[in-house]
């Protein structure tokens, strides 16, 4: 009796959990009754867009946070171009012209030291307060105040300060905060900024989510920087999560913060008191989709309008209905592989750390007929169709195409065993190709891409000599991180994505001895430092293209790494999404967000 | 008197047990903390350099945080965090740890609220009828399912269903924990979110629409979870079974003419469950620990998905709150499963009385 009872109960529930199952179905297909007259039309119907006034983009990672002074990432640049807006925005696809936003006119000094930008009126933050000239200052002066060691600030630091000053924290400790403020100046409706020496980019990089103009009343109420020496001081550099404008959002911007669920979703909300006409749909909600299955779904049931797409799955999209595909776009990225000139006497990686067959001395890559024979032994259009399934461009030298001052004439290695045969007996006076060589290289797990540079370099090298040994070692990030470092991997392959798209962004951190990967290297020629300064202190846009072009050269010369390729990007839309251009410098997949709809006119 | 008696003795059986939690955490924090101490500090860094442009910064991030200081002195540190009431940052979600637990809890408890008891009175039942009917049909295809169900990788058959119950049935049954729409709903005004469990605050809420999405959500997570776990209880249930069917008193049962469906469920079950409820607890912590694949696949993120992230990452603060709660899980998992014991075993007595 007692378990039949229960077995009733147990139904009784298991069916109105099915009815409350069905209920959004059934509230979903009820059809809305016709007026009468009107039932029998013929015209076949427009394909139904699904959600039509909110925009769904599954991704594979979220913002790191929202303060646009702080966050380094092009996930948290993404929404941050969506609430707040900088003085002047690329003019649709070009990198070099400008529109105005928040600034209605702008000039340069002729010495190229000062720019003066006049601020529009009548603009409104989301919280209704009116955007003021000083608004303007308060927001350059804070991201420099603030100056987070792994944020953007050192952007505005190398304009302002000069070449060699990259942070507001110097030998002499704090840099004095006059010295900041110093740099942006309010002249009645204009503010004013103070360069150290001419710097071409600046314009550029006032377009990044970096150049953002926040509301300084509102900034304050939330405990950030009040122009205060001991506010400066306990702001400077904050931890992980340690911004007070880490999780709020308040700009000018055409969608402001509705909700973020860090590591699940972030929902804006369509800003309507927006100056310009407000954007096209209601909401935007950005999720983390980490897995790829998932995603496709989602875009092919029309619960995403736009996801991202590895590489290597494209195939799997080939000839699914309903969506809009936008190919071959060059994207501001390359990767290379890099000598390391002086390894370091720690590193595990070099065999018995002596040219006796077993092992490289520590200075290998050193011998440029090494690093020559190395290069002639990779083979780029391999590279290209498998690893990248012919997206993408062999590069000669960090000027990728798509930047400012890019030479569409440079040299360029390519596949030649015989001179890399002729480079590598050579080598080392001859004793590389009598006794040959081990060393291992690394790549980071589940790079596919890098993986199989790895080892057409390793096949390509026993090739031309049995003896020519090169173990590849599978990392993970913190490891291979670590590996490059301390300076332990003879060579390493790792990539770069544009800050701003200026020649300088790229050569510097590949070839000034200060750089990012030469100085990891231990790269150094004097010329080519020489070269580096000159070029970025001139604003003539006839000799920095010289300049440039012999900065090609010598890298094409002195091979100081294997420049692989620059991928071309692709994008996938549900085809209802309308208005998507491509400017490779913006953060967001998307492009520009605020020109996007979802319609099918 | 004796029930006075009975219940002081049982409080303080239960206060001794919850007393463990302490000296269990300690030891765990201890370890994964020496364990972390493999990396170098390098390594450890790299969760604040995820993009080659933040390279310069390395030696101010490891000074920053202290990665370079002896092992004591970071233990130190982190204590006198902890007695602070901050369990540190969680760099992979951007929130505090406190915050990500409380964020990612909800989904989990979602799932093994409705997963724990399908799996283990599925198991049991399961078990039960393949046991009283051993080597007949009932027996043979019970088993040969369950074997199925659990050499299944979980990610094989969570792709499936969803290929299947979302793709193929266009939209049936969808990924993540709401639709679109229902999300909208849950964080408006006019919804109250109590638990952050969507389907319990529908219920409370008594918004009909959000229960049903929220439960339409479930479905297939679950089922992925069960069909996967189900088995192990279910072989497990049926060995206990077969072993007290063989007893004598199952004999004595049925020599003095009762039933058998009294004899089974009666006489046989009730002691096989006993080893049963002690992987029934454990399975119960692990689903509330978190299950990976499920939570990725079905995109309904929970602490499974965190403490994954944040182990690849080698989030440190987050990996050790996430030591630290499971410490704690594991000790009241056990103390529960004790309890049971009692209730369900009159031979089992408190305190060491054992008959």
């Amino acid at each position: 009796m007692k378990t039949k009872g229960l077995g009733k109960a147990w139904l009784l529930v298991v069916a109105l959990i099915v009815a409350a199952m069905m209920l959004p179905a059934c509230a979903a297909e009820e059809a809305p009754p016709l007026p009468p007259g009107e039932e029998e039309e013929e015209e076949p119907p427009a394909p139904e867009i699904k959600n039509p006034d909110t925009f769904v983009y599954a991704t594979i990672g979220g913002p790191d946070a929202l303060d646009p002074a702080y966050s380094y990432d092009t996930a948290s640049g993404e929404v941050e171009q969506c609430f707040y807006e900088t003085l002047i925005f690329f003019d649709g696809e070009s990198t070099t012209e400008f529109v105005p936003v928040l600034a209605t006119e702008w000039n340069m000094s002729e010495d190229g030291k000062t720019y003066r930008f006049k601020i529009r009126d009548g603009v409104k933050f989301h919280n209704g307060n009116d955007l003021t000239p000083e608004d303007v200052e308060y927001s350059f002066e804070r991201g420099m105040v603030q100056d987070y060691g792994a944020g953007p600030q050192w952007m505005f630091f190398e304009p302002f300060f000069g070449p060699d000053t990259h942070s507001s924290r110097t030998d002499e400790g704090l840099m004095p905060l006059e010295d900041i403020t110093s740099k942006v100046e309010v002249d009645g409706q204009w503010v004013q900024f103070n360069l150290f020496a001419p710097y071409e980019p600046f314009l550029q990089i006032l377009c990044g989510p970096w150049g953002s103009v926040v509301d300084k009343e509102w900034c304050i109420e939330n405990g950030d920087w009040d122009g205060t020496q001991a506010s400066y001081e306990a702001l400077n550099d904050p931890p992980a999560g340690g911004s007070p404008l880490q999780a709020i959002a308040n700009g000018t911007g055409p969608f402001a913060l509705e909700r973020w669920e860090p590591g699940v979703e972030i929902s804006l909300l369509r800003n309507d008191n927006y100056w310009r006409e407000p954007a096209n749909f209601e909401r935007l909600i950005i999720k983390v989709v980490d897995e790829w299955t998932t995603r496709k779904l989602m875009l092919e049931a029309g619960d995403a309008d736009h996801i991202y797409v590895p590489r290597a799955h494209i195939a799997e999209l080939e000839g699914v209905e309903g969506l809009t595909v936008y190919k071959d776009m060059p994207t501001l990225q390359v990767d290379a592989f890099f000598f390391q000139f002086a390894i370091s006497p720690e590193s595990t990686f070099v065999g018995s750390g002596e040219l006796d067959g077993n092992g490289i001395p520590l200075d290998f890559f050193t011998d440029l007929d090494v690093r020559l024979g190395f290069t002639y032994a990779f083979d780029w259009e391999t590279y290209l169709e498998d690893a990248l399934m012919g997206e993408a461009v062999q590069v000669g030298s960090p000027i990728v195409d798509g930047l400012s001052y890019y030479n569409p004439d440079q040299p360029m290695y390519s596949l030649d065993l015989a001179k890399a045969e002729e480079h590598l007996k050579k080598a080392w006076g001859g004793q590389v190709w009598e006794k040959g060589f081990t060393f291992t290289i690394a790549y980071n797990a589940g790079n596919l891409v890098r993986k199989t540079a790895c080892e057409i370099l390793q096949n390509n090298l026993f090739q031309i000599n049995p003896e020519f040994k090169v173990n590849i070692q599978v990392m993970q990030w913190p490891t291979l991180l670590r590996g490059m470092y301390m300076q332990l991997l003879p060579m390493f392959q790792i990539g770069w994505l544009a800050d701003y798209p200026d020649a300088h962004n790229f050569i510097f951190p590949f070839m000034h001895s200060a750089g990012t990967f030469s100085g990891w290297q231990n790269y150094h020629n004097p010329e080519v430092d020489a070269l580096v300064a000159q070029g970025i202190g001139s604003v003539d846009p006839a000799g920095r293209q010289v300049i440039y072009n012999q900065l090609g050269q010598l890298y094409y010369d002195d091979c100081p790494g294997i420049m692989l390729a620059q991928p071309l990007g692709r994008r996938y839309f549900r085809d209802w999404v309308q208005g998507f251009y491509f400017n490779p410098i913006l953060p967001s997949q998307l492009g520009n967000i605020y020109a996007l709809s979802k319609s099918y006119d | 008197m004796q029930l006075w008696g009975f219940a002081l003795e049982f409080r303080a059986y239960i206060i001794r047990r919850l007393a463990l939690v302490v000296p269990v955490l300690f030891g765990v924090s201890l370890l994964v903390f020496a364990l972390l101490q493999m990396f170098s500090p390098v390594e450890r860094a790299a969760l604040y350099v995820t993009d080659p442009k933040q390279f310069a910064n390395i030696t101010e991030i490891i000074e920053k945080y202290g990665l370079n200081d002896p092992l004591w002195v970071q233990y130190g540190n982190w204590i006198s965090q902890i007695f602070h009431g901050n369990l540190g940052w969680s760099k992979v979600v951007s929130l505090p740890v406190t915050d990500a637990i409380l964020n990612f809890l909800p989904a989990t408890l979602e799932l093994a609220i409705f997963a724990t008891p399908l799996i283990i009175l599925g198991g049991i039942f399961l078990g039960s009828k393949a046991a009283a009917h051993k080597d007949k049909a009932v027996d043979h295809i019970t088993r040969a399912g369950a074997i199925m169900g659990w050499s299944l990788p979980t990610f094989w058959l969570g792709l499936m269903l969803l290929m299947i119950f979302y793709g193929f049935f266009s939209g049936l049954f969808p990924p993540e924990r709401l639709s679109t729409a229902m999300n909208i709903v849950v964080h408006s005004e006019a919804f109250t979110q109590y638990t952050g469990l969507h389907f319990l605050d529908a219920i409370l809420n008594g918004n009909w629409q959000v229960l049903g999405d929220s439960l339409r959500h479930l479905f297939l997570p679950v089922i992925t979870l069960t069909v996967v776990q189900l088995a192990f209880i279910m072989r497990l249930m049926r060995s206990s079974m077969l072993e007290s069917l063989g007893k004598g008193y199952i004999l004595t049962a049925r020599a003095k003419g009762l039933d058998e469906n009294t004899v089974v469920s009666k006489h046989a079950r009730r002691n096989a469950l006993i080893p049963v409820l002690t992987i029934a607890g454990y399975i119960f912590a692990l689903l509330v620990n978190g299950v990976v694949i499920t939570e990725t696949i079905f995109n309904y993120k929970g602490l499974g998905w965190w403490a994954w992230q944040s182990a690849i990452h080698l989030d440190i603060p987050s990996v050790l709150a996430f030591a630290l709660f499971n410490g704690i899980l594991f000790v009241l998992t056990n103390l529960v499963v004790d309890l049971l014991y009692a209730k369900i075993d009159p031979r089992v007595r408190l305190g060491g009385q054992a008959a």
